[in-house]
This record gives C-alpha cells, structure tokens and sequence, in this order.
C-alpha cells in the first residue's frame, strides 16, 4: 500500500497549532508521521493539542505574533534548537469583525501585525538557512482575500495581502526548492463558527452559507487534510497558487 | 460615565441623532436597532467596557435601560 501524503521523518511548523484549524492540522500531520512544532498564544490549548498528537519528539513554543519584531529572535532561537524544517503549516490569524464606521488605524494594524506582517518574518526567517531542500509552505488565506465581506475589512485586506506576497516569495523560495501555497477556505466548522452563528443568527451571510454554500461547512479535517497534501511529496510543482474551498459558494 | 454620556455613547454607536434615545425606549421601536447595530453594540461594549456580550443576551435586551446596565 502506498500513502502519497506520508509525512515520515518530516519536522513541521504549525502556528495558531492552539485551536480550530491548527489543532487538527497539528493532529493529522502527526498522524501522517511528521514531527511537529508548534507556535500558539496560548500554552494551555498548546498542551491540549500536545495530548492528541501521535508519536514522539513534538515540542511547542508560546508568542505573541502581534509582536512583529518579536518574531525573529524566537524563529532564531527555534532553528538553534530544532534544526531543519521541512514545511510550515500557517494557521495563526484573528478575524474579528467591526463595522467599518467602528475600523480605526489601530484596529486595522493589530489585524496585519498577527496575520501578515509575522507571516511575511516567519517564512523570512525559516526559510533562510534552515529549511530542507523540496520543502513546501502552505498559509491559512480565506475566501475572504478575493471577496468583500462588511464588517471584515481589516481580515480581508490580510488576506489579500498575503496571497499576493506568496506570488511575490515563490522565484526566491524556487531557488531552494521550497513550495508555497494558500488555502482559501470559507466557514470552517471551529469554535470561531460556532461563536458567529450563536451571535448573529439571522444575518444574511450565514442565510448564503446555507444556501449556496452547496457542499456544506467544511470541516476542520478536511482543511487539514489539504494541508497535509500540500505539504507532502505528493505534488512537487504547486507553488504560488490559492486553493478555494469554499462548497461552491464563490461560483454558484 | 454618568447616565447621559451612556446614552449618547449608545446614540452614536447606533449612529442615531442625539436625543433620540431613552432608557426606556423598546429596542424593537427602533429601526436603526438591525443586525449590524447589534455587531456595532458588541465591538463599543468590548472596546469600552471589556464587556462581551453573547447571543443570549443581545437576545435578552428589551429596553435600552437593558444595555445601560451592562455599561460598566
């Protein structure tokens, strides 16, 4: 039998590995036989997520990504104890909403400090001397990056933002034969969705999750699962693409 | 901040001419009062207050003397 997305004897990267997407991602690759180091906020959800990986020699590091400059010395002092990568699995991100009349500077900027400016210093600093050679990258983007959304300008411009850095990063990432990549999800059935459709019931963006959202929410796993395959030997020549996953919401 | 500055902070955040609103007024009075004031009410009672309100509650709110008792 062969397994096209077998992680053996790979070490990944996965930030945001606390909660939602990054905690299955974290679980699913361990499963495929990666080893994984993750980055989170939180300790206490690190440790939750700790419990569920499979197999030995995973570790977890806390920060703070809305300390953009905080974000080197700790990939500096990762590499000094974890050696070479052979992928990034870029979950972390906020996606608060704020009607655009309530969108400060302020607000706008903490949104970019921790889902752009430290995603541009992490694949920065990994990627200059200890990644491995057919490395692969994927980050958590969003259907949001090509669809305007009210109430999530400071999100979508992240997105967007991100996206078109990782066209900006393949020529030089090709050079060492790293691959990057980003998912465009839509709803995801997390904690994250679970808050929204408690809190605003009726809204007309969830009445088009329902309806034309054709194949459903999707789930953590399946987001999970494509990560997975991005970042295996499966593909070696998928680089600087989006994948939308969306159940058709964005074409029908 | 006295009971005043609370309702003219909710005025605002409602984006509705000052004086229009009471601590008795019934939100469903209101039409302004639609989903994005509801989200527009999250993010200044968070941003504010440090308060986080949830479905259930925005649910609850009958009158505006309702919110202004979650103003602190």
């Amino acid at each position: 039998m062969v397994n096209p997305m077998d992680l053996t004897g790979k070490k990944i990267l996965v930030t945001g590995a606390a909660s939602g997407i990054g905690s299955e991602t974290a679980a699913q690759l361990s499963r495929l036989g990666a080893t994984v180091v993750m980055l989170d906020i939180s300790e206490e959800g690190l440790s939750r997520t700790m419990a569920m990986l499979e197999g030995e020699g995973h570790s977890q590091y806390v920060c703070n990504l809305k300390d953009v400059e905080g974000v080197e010395p700790l990939m500096k002092k990762i590499a000094a104890e974890q050696g070479i990568f052979h992928g990034i699995a870029h979950c972390a991100g906020i996606a608060p909403m704020r009607p655009f009349n309530m969108t400060k500077y302020e607000n706008v900027l903490e949104v970019m400090q921790v889902n752009f400016f430290s995603f541009v210093e992490i694949v920065r600093c990994l990627t200059k001397k200890n990644f491995a050679e057919g490395g692969s990258i994927v980050a958590m983007s969003s259907i949001a990056s090509i669809h305007g959304k009210q109430t999530k300008l400071a999100y979508s411009a992240s997105k967007a933002a991100m996206d078109s850095a990782i066209r900006c990063m393949i020529c030089d990432l090709a050079k060492k034969k790293i691959r990057i990549n980003s998912l465009m999800p839509s709803w995801v059935n997390t904690r994250m969705y679970q808050i929204y459709v408690d809190r605003y019931p009726d809204t007309t963006e969830l009445r088009d999750v329902r309806e034309k959202q054709y194949m459903g929410v999707s789930e953590p796993i399946e987001v999970a699962n494509t990560i997975a395959f991005l970042l295996s030997d499966a593909t070696k020549t998928i680089t600087g693409t989006s994948i939308l996953m969306d159940g058709g919401i964005s074409q029908g | 901040m006295d009971m005043q500055e609370k309702i003219a902070l909710l005025e605002e955040t409602l984006e509705l001419d000052e004086g229009t609103l009471t601590a008795e007024t019934v939100l469903a009075d209101v039409d302004e009062y639609d989903s994005m004031a509801k989200l527009s009410l999250i993010v200044m009672m968070d941003d504010e207050f440090g308060v986080k309100l949830t479905g259930d509650v925005i649910k609850s709110f009958v009158t505006v003397g309702d919110i202004l008792n979650l103003m602190k």
